[in-house]
């Protein structure tokens, strides 16, 4: 009888997976790594209403979701990730709303033995409560101390563990001894499911300044193609304009044929001394001019787009 | 009232996208794959021109989800003409799809497929996220799926057979050590699941008897022999697969068809080995798991991907999956046998 029950969870074990992965869209793949089973507790209540944790075994999970491929073919690409230690919250929710509950729910952890450092530990110069008994703790480890008032003192800030090493038998008994939870541990994202595709958790970081930024990056791309091809588009415009323009200031530096926009650059040509004096009036404002480069180098950074261009305007046109 | 006109034509803009999208995904998930002459085929180009094509469609989704993201939306005639873009460039993915020859192989064309498809899913994500943009100005999944398909433009594509196939059986070994992995967790904690469905009923079912226990030691035995398979075919493929001749490009389409169902083989026996353990479907799994063990190491055998000094680990191998067979069956046979 009791035998029959068991197997019947097992059964009911798949039938909630399927069921879980139909009612909701959503779901995030956690690695529950240095998670106890009290923390997960809590982590469950406080996602109460607004998501659900499912754990389990991989295998099972895996074959379960394999069952319910002919239902739900987005799932397959959930397959490759299910290995070590992970588990899965459905939501309906906001994922980054959920995602920040998740974070919330960290909690100090003491340094295991064995466990990867997430951080480095260092233990401040401190009086501790210890009696003498325990100095060898400390010798084991080289750190100096003394006995003060029939005590152990830490005479120096002690780095300890270093980030992403082993976690030793010793530093780890030190740690509980002083008192210290180094760590803060809670289920970490992997990867994010939705209606069949599966991303990496950073895309839910993705802001309008990204796009933007992207889609300059696209934009300059556009342009240098086209100008490269000889084939005008909005975003080349500028700068073939711009390049026309040098083109008509060369040749009107060059003969005696002029128009109003040239006049300047023909006049620094025929006499640099102007020029130079403006250099020298400039030198003494030196300091000054410092904020205005930095304003100019904005407005250039602004104006990437037309970079190329104007660079070679300044410098091919004052050699 | 001009207003609400020009949202419905934004909306159907929208929805006929939409429909395209959910067209060409169903064409290209089901469709059959034409084979085109290979004659010209130049790897080079045509990856270039893969890359393109991704490149320009990751464009025209940014471009759409830069103007949808803050108001004044773009009315519906400039909508249609950025729908229009995407499309074109949606079209040109499909035909560059099915411009790949089916004689470079069966895997890498799936590769292709999945890549394609996953960028389609995110379009599809991306296009119904607009709608939610201008209904109710919530952008949160807007800028998700665009960032979904910037993933799926950016990943790296694998250009061949040999690569396809090594990454499909590293996919597979890193799921069967984690079977073993779960397998070897289950023996310390004598077999009990955890209690990860919360339920608090706990019956003397829950762990192994000290029979259970052997059957479970004898189990990791075959678990580990197809663990040590995958690795050393890993190592062959590396060594020996070719993508030059059609000949070889098969033999490793051939070998990609076996060691798919290898990942089910493995999770359906594991899962077997949890109490109450049922003996027959242990022996029926494990049965199932050695077929495949065997199969796998005759198609090494006769394929171009061992040589003759590899006879040694094939037969080492062969000898380890029958002796584990013979011994899960000895382990069970009493219970079986009073059963």
């Amino acid at each position: 009888m009791v035998k029959e029950d068991r197997s019947v969870w097992k059964s009911n074990y798949f039938l909630k997976i399927t069921t879980l992965f139909d009612e909701f869209p959503k779901a995030f793949i956690v690695n529950a790594d240095n998670v106890g089973s009290k923390q997960m507790q809590q982590i469950r209540q406080a996602l109460r209403g607004r998501a659900v944790i499912l754990m389990g075994k991989n295998t099972m999970m895996r074959k379960a979701i394999r069952g319910h491929l002919e239902n739900n073919p987005g799932l397959e690409r959930l397959l490759p990730v299910i290995k070590n230690n992970v588990g899965f919250v459905f939501t309906k929710e906001d994922l980054t709303d959920v995602r920040t509950l998740l974070l919330e729910n960290k909690v100090q952890a003491p340094a295991r033995a064995g466990a990867v450092a997430p951080l480095d530990v260092k233990i401040p110069a401190q009086q501790t409560t210890l009696g003498p008994e325990k100095t060898s703790f400390f010798q084991a480890l080289s750190i100096p101390t003394k006995i003060t008032k029939g005590t152990i003192e830490i005479l120096n800030e002690v780095s300890l563990i270093k980030e992403g090493e082993r976690v030793g038998q010793s530093e780890s008994t030190l740690l509980n001894m002083l008192n210290i939870s180094p760590f803060t541990y809670g289920l970490v994202i992997e990867n994010v499911y939705d209606s069949g595709t599966v991303f990496a958790p950073n895309i839910l970081d993705i802001t309008n300044d990204d796009i933007i930024s992207r889609f300059l990056a696209g934009v300059r791309n556009v342009a240098c193609v086209s100008l490269a091809i000889g084939y005008p588009t909005a975003a080349s415009a500028p700068h073939s304009l711009i390049n026309g323009f040098k083109r008509l200031l060369a040749i009107a530096v060059e003969t005696d044929y002029t128009f109003p926009e040239a006049e300047k650059t023909k006049e620094y040509l025929k006499d640099p001394s102007k020029f130079a004096s403006l250099v020298v009036a400039a030198a003494p404002a030196a300091q000054a001019a410092k904020p205005a480069a930095a304003a100019a180098a904005k407005e250039e950074a602004k104006k990437e787009e037309s970079e190329e261009s104007e660079e070679d305007m300044g410098f091919g046109l004052f050699d | 009232m001009a207003a609400s006109t020009a949202g419905f034509e934004q909306e159907n803009v929208i929805k006929n996208l939409q429909e395209n999208i959910q067209l060409v995904l169903q064409q290209i998930k089901d469709g059959e794959s034409r084979d085109v002459d290979d004659a010209d085929f130049n790897k080079e180009v045509y990856w270039n021109k893969v890359a393109a094509v991704f490149k320009i469609l990751s464009i025209e989704t940014t471009k759409i989800s830069l103007a949808f993201s803050k108001k004044p939306f773009p009315s519906s005639q400039n909508t249609e003409a950025m729908v229009t873009e995407l499309e074109k460039s949606m079209l040109t993915l499909v035909s560059v799809y099915y411009a790949l020859p089916l004689s470079q192989g069966t895997t890498l064309h799936k590769h292709l497929q999945e890549t394609v498809l996953q960028i389609l899913a995110n379009l599809q994500g991306f296009v119904s996220s607009l709608s939610e943009c201008v209904m109710s100005e919530s952008h949160s999944r807007r800028l998700q799926w665009t960032g979904g398909i910037w993933e799926s433009v950016d990943f790296t594509l694998l250009k061949d057979n040999k690569e396809c196939t090594l990454r499909k059986l590293k996919e597979v070994s890193e799921l069967v050590q984690d079977a073993l992995v779960e397998m070897e967790e289950a023996i310390e904690n004598e077999g009990e699941l955890d209690d990860f469905m919360q339920d608090s009923e706990k019956s003397n079912a829950d762990v192994w008897s000290e029979q259970d226990k052997q059957v479970a030691l004898s189990c990791t035995g075959m678990v580990k022999t197809m663990k040590n398979l995958l690795k050393k075919t890993q190592e062959s493929v590396q060594k020996l697969g070719e993508t030059d001749t059609r000949e070889g490009v098969a033999v490793l389409d051939e070998l990609v068809d076996l060691i798919s169902g290898v990942n089910i083989k493995v999770d359906d026996f594991v899962c077997s080995i949890y109490a109450p353990v049922n003996y027959t479907s242990v022996v029926q799994n494990g049965k199932a798991l050695a077929e495949l063990t065997d199969q796998l190491l005759k198609f090494l055998r006769d394929s171009t991907l061992t040589k003759a000094d590899d006879t040694k680990w094939l037969d080492f191998l062969s000898h380890a999956s029958t002796h584990n067979l013979d011994k899960l069956k000895q382990v069970t046979q009493s219970s079986l046998g009073e059963g």
